[in-house]
């Protein structure tokens, strides 16, 4: 299980992420969508480890990752917004520091990573510098990298972000094919890969959580049942929201 | 045990980026050449007569307070610009761990740079008699004095995310406290902020601290001095990389 309860961050005096909670369980591939700016990659952030909540608590497999934080992390797999890497590495070497870093053996690693690399097809790129690869094998190394180890639990901010149609439709059919098992939370801003992939859908606005539902609960918010316009119902609630007048107590 | 994974397989990937960087190469020639130049041209070896490499060992402060910076600039606002300290902090890794494997990395890369430093030592010891011995603790205590300004150029990275300014910063104190020892700034310091302070300030002189493994001297309140100066500047790395963590990503 993972379970959020009351995640917030504040930058300076603006609010980043509102008091966020919910819980996902094992099978589950919940998608976390909103515009850009929403607070999606601060809370992914957050969850992984790298960014320290002011408030909140993430439990994972019941490790918690504030007292617990290798624990919990040893189990997550996590791929940052824009696939960060370094560019003097070939893929191979590279998922190979991951998995020595997380503690793998030499012959953990020589059984971890030639799966890592077939199941996201960078074998043919596993030799070269990864400063000569486009932007779509980079995204698929930084995918292989979250990957490798066989986390419990895998958090990836935009996974398709870079990529052609056809290397969309095999990372997610590598996502589904993970799924099984195991938790998966994306952030994304687009909702074709809602419909393709989750089976739940969190919805963010201006760090606030508004919406926790399945994608079928988001179509049929509106009478043309499309997730689109369940996306936009949601926003033009949230925007209403925030242009309704104070309410003052006399 | 998962401290030691984390701290190799970081270890040795800063050393490989090290290595295959040509920036370590120009780091290592710009430190021979100038050592070297320095040594005949500021030194006078020659003109002293004495087959001693003193006159090598006194400008490496003043090398260090320039180099080392320079050296330690990349180290955490390089992994800030890529976007990969992410990664790594959301690696099952201790801090402590992330930090002693940057550091360690560096300082390997620094011992690299002084025993192809020992030529010169080689080509002393051709010309007349050497104390050995004497040159060796020298060449240790460089390596020492060498960890503490790399810890103060660590810290500077990892406080910025922009390299010129962490060069800048680190420079400065560095440059303050090779500095702090010599008689004119000290008594621009007892000027400024007092008698007792200046004597303080002085009292953190790398310059001071080095001067007897310059003569070949091994002294432990020497040894406790830069070992201080490399714990308490990991210490702020530490402080720095942690507080990247809560809110500086």
């Amino acid at each position: 299980m993972l379970i959020i309860e009351g995640l917030s961050k504040r930058y300076g005096g603006r609010q980043g992420v509102e008091p966020a909670s919910f819980t996902l369980k094992p099978g589950e591939i919940a998608g976390l969508i909103g515009p850009n700016g929403a607070g999606k990659t601060t809370m992914l952030r957050m969850i992984a480890g790298s960014l320290q909540p002011d408030e909140g608590k993430v439990s994972v497999m019941g490790f918690d990752l504030r007292t617990q934080r290798q624990s919990a992390q040893a189990l997550m797999g996590y791929l940052p917004e824009h696939a960060p890497l370094y560019d003097d590495m070939t893929p191979r070497s590279y998922i190979g520091f991951l998995l020595a870093a997380r503690g793998f053996t030499r012959k953990e690693i020589a059984v971890a990573l030639p799966l890592a690399l077939s199941r996201t097809q960078i074998e043919p790129v596993a030799d070269e510098r990864i400063c000569r690869l486009s932007k779509g094998y980079r995204q698929r190394v930084a995918f292989a990298g979250a990957l490798a180890h066989n986390p419990q639990v895998l958090i990836l901010d935009e996974p398709t972000d870079g990529l052609d149609p056809l290397q969309k439709r095999a990372s997610r059919a590598l996502i589904q094919s993970l799924s099984p098992g195991r938790i998966i939370l994306i952030s994304t801003h687009v909702l074709d890969e809602i419909s393709a992939l989750c089976t739940r859908v969190i919805t963010i606005w201006d760090g606030h959580i508004c919406g926790d539902e399945s994608p079928e609960a988001l179509s049929a918010r509106t009478p043309s049942g499309r997730l689109e316009d369940g996306f936009f119902a949601l926003a033009d609630a949230r925007a209403s929201l925030n242009a309704a007048p104070e309410v003052v107590e006399p | 045990m998962r401290f030691w994974q984390g701290f190799w397989a970081i270890y040795r990937r800063e050393l490989f980026q090290d290595l295959t960087h040509p920036v370590a190469y120009v780091f290592i020639a710009g430190f021979l050449s100038a050592s070297v130049l320095a040594t005949f041209q500021l030194g006078g070896l020659f003109e002293a007569g004495r087959a001693d490499l003193s006159s090598y060992f006194q400008f490496h402060p003043w090398l260090y307070a320039v180099l080392m910076p320079a050296l330690a600039m990349r180290t955490w606002s390089d992994e800030v610009r890529r976007g990969t300290l992410e990664t790594l902090l959301a690696l099952p890794v201790s801090r402590a761990a992330l930090v002693l494997a940057k550091f360690a990395a560096a300082w390997t890369l620094v011992a690299l740079m002084l025993v192809l430093g020992t030529t010169l030592w080689l080509g002393i010891a051709l010309l007349g008699p050497v104390d050995h011995g004497a040159t060796l603790v020298g060449f240790c205590g460089s390596f020492l004095m060498a960890g503490a300004y790399l810890a103060i150029g660590m810290a500077a990275s990892a406080a910025s995310s922009s390299q010129a300014m962490s060069f800048v910063i680190a420079t400065s104190i560095s440059v303050l406290l090779t500095a702090a020892g010599l008689p004119i700034v000290s008594t621009i310091f007892a000027g400024l902020i007092g008698d007792q302070a200046a004597l303080m300030l002085c009292a953190l002189s790398i310059q001071d601290h080095f001067d007897g493994f310059q003569r070949g001297v091994i002294e432990v309140r020497a040894i406790v001095f830069f070992m201080s100066l490399i714990a308490a500047w990991l210490a702020v790395t530490f402080l720095f990389v942690t507080n990247k963590r809560v809110g500086g990503l």
